[in-house]
């Protein structure tokens, strides 16, 4: 089979998985969410102009839910030892970690889709350029997912993966979370940020964590 | 190898006297110039430790060989030592010539973060029991890791940039710190036997344990 068809396979099996009990879904939304309502409650919109800190406050939000929604992604392949049937299986190693990352990516834009606009109603920001927050938020999307399904691989096979998985994953991010922030800065509020520079950050950021995976991952998945 | 030790106090008494002794304070940070040399000994042995982490866990995961592992692991718990310092160290100076404790500012941001990445491998360590598994997810996050130093560093320097990158310095005060960085590369390395062998017998006293032939 070629290396995109097991990937796809493994799309359609975490879509199957999904539908059976939809554990990512419940992670992203009801993480991204609470930390929209937390933030909101916080720090109080309507006495505090939060217009230059919104887009750091909605990618922290963002950082969680990924983390911990990739996690269930790769805690429930422990339950039932379903880690044995897929080294069993004729798959590519890194097709696993991609086929993830993919179906992970989609929950994760989805997820996206519904939180931000739900943040910045309640915070009262109105995007200065809708295009540039979406291509902002898609370009650090990619790379947060593509760190967070490899922490999540790491943290998987732990004894205690799951606290351990933000003091992996957030120092990982920092020069993405800079990156990010600050070109969802400039499309919510103008800000004026040397953009270009940013964005070089970004794609090099996405780029390394997009292929690094290709490398080490078959070295997690083999256990 | 046996001389490693002796050269590495000596050294080190050397540096201690050159520095806080021999060379002069200066012109406007006065006593406070001297922190610098334990300041750039410590953060140029912290990036090698790291880049020592980085060769170990490659070699690790090509060769398997417990070696590399320990090598690397050894190598990442004194780079965080090393680290610590630099940070305090550059908290203390920051203080005095700053007049504030801390900055975000590339250099401190890329240090204070490296600090965090690893120790959070040697947490990811310390949480798994089995020799490989435990050499092979520590390599993930090393190789990992240290991809992620450039990013923060050159991302934080377009950030906005205060650190000093060179002082005026006097013959006696350039002959403090390149003692101070030989006595610290060599107090590193025989640190690093050390930690290597003390690893290496603990791997032999668990297979000695497990009823395995040593």
């Amino acid at each position: 089979m070629p290396f995109w068809a097991q990937v796809a396979a493994v799309v359609a099996r975490e879509w199957r998985a999904e539908l059976g009990r939809p554990d990512m879904v419940v992670s992203f939304l009801v993480y991204g969410l609470l930390l929209v309502l937390v933030f909101t409650l916080a720090v109080n919109p309507l006495a505090v102009d939060v217009r230059p800190s919104a887009a750091g406050l909605l990618w922290i939000g963002f950082f969680f839910a990924a983390l911990a929604g990739f996690q269930r992604s790769f805690a429930r392949e422990r339950e039932g030892d379903a880690m044995l049937g897929l080294r069993a299986a004729p798959l590519d190693a890194a097709a696993l970690y991609y086929g993830k990352l993919l179906f992970g990516s989609a929950l994760l834009g989805a997820t996206e889709l519904v939180v931000a606009p739900a943040f910045l109603n309640l915070a009262n920001v109105r995007p200065v350029s809708s295009a540039g927050l979406a291509g902002a938020l898609a370009l650090g999307s990619a790379g947060l997912a593509a760190v967070a399904a490899l922490v999540a691989a790491v943290a998987a096979s732990l004894r205690s993966g799951e606290a351990l998985l933000p003091l992996l994953g957030l120092p990982l991010l920092a020069p993405l979370a800079l990156g990010a922030v600050r070109l969802t800065d400039a499309a919510l509020t103008g800000a004026l940020v040397p953009a270009a520079l940013w964005l070089r950050v970004l794609v090099a950021y996405d780029m390394i964590f997009l292929v690094l995976p290709l490398v080490v991952f078959p070295y997690i998945a083999e256990e | 190898m046996r001389f490693l030790p002796w050269v590495a106090y000596v050294l080190v008494g050397l540096a201690l006297w050159l520095g806080l002794v021999f060379a002069p304070p200066e012109a406007v940070m006065g006593q406070v110039v001297r922190l610098l040399y334990f300041h750039v000994g410590s953060a140029w042995n912290a990036f090698l430790a790291f880049g020592v982490v980085l060769i170990g866990s490659v070699a690790f995961l090509r060769t398997r060989a417990p070696r590399w592992d320990r090598l690397a692991a050894a190598s990442a718990e004194i780079g965080v030592v090393f680290t610590t310092v630099t940070l305090l160290s550059g908290m203390f100076w920051a203080r005095a010539v700053w007049n504030t404790w801390w900055r975000w500012e590339p250099r401190l941001t890329t240090t204070a973060l490296l600090w965090f990445i690893y120790v959070a491998y040697l947490i990811l360590r310390s949480s798994v029991e089995e020799p490989e598994r435990r050499g092979t997810l520590a390599a993930v996050v090393g190789i990992a890791g240290f991809l992620d130093v450039p990013l923060v560093y050159f991302s934080a320097r377009w950030w906005g940039g205060f650190h000093p990158s060179a002082v005026e310095m006097s013959g006696s005060m350039v002959l403090a710190l390149v003692a101070s960085v030989f006595a610290f590369t060599a107090l590193y390395a025989e640190l690093l036997g050390l930690a290597v062998a003390t690893r290496a017998a603990e791997d032999r006293l668990a297979r000695l344990r497990a009823g395995a032939r040593p």
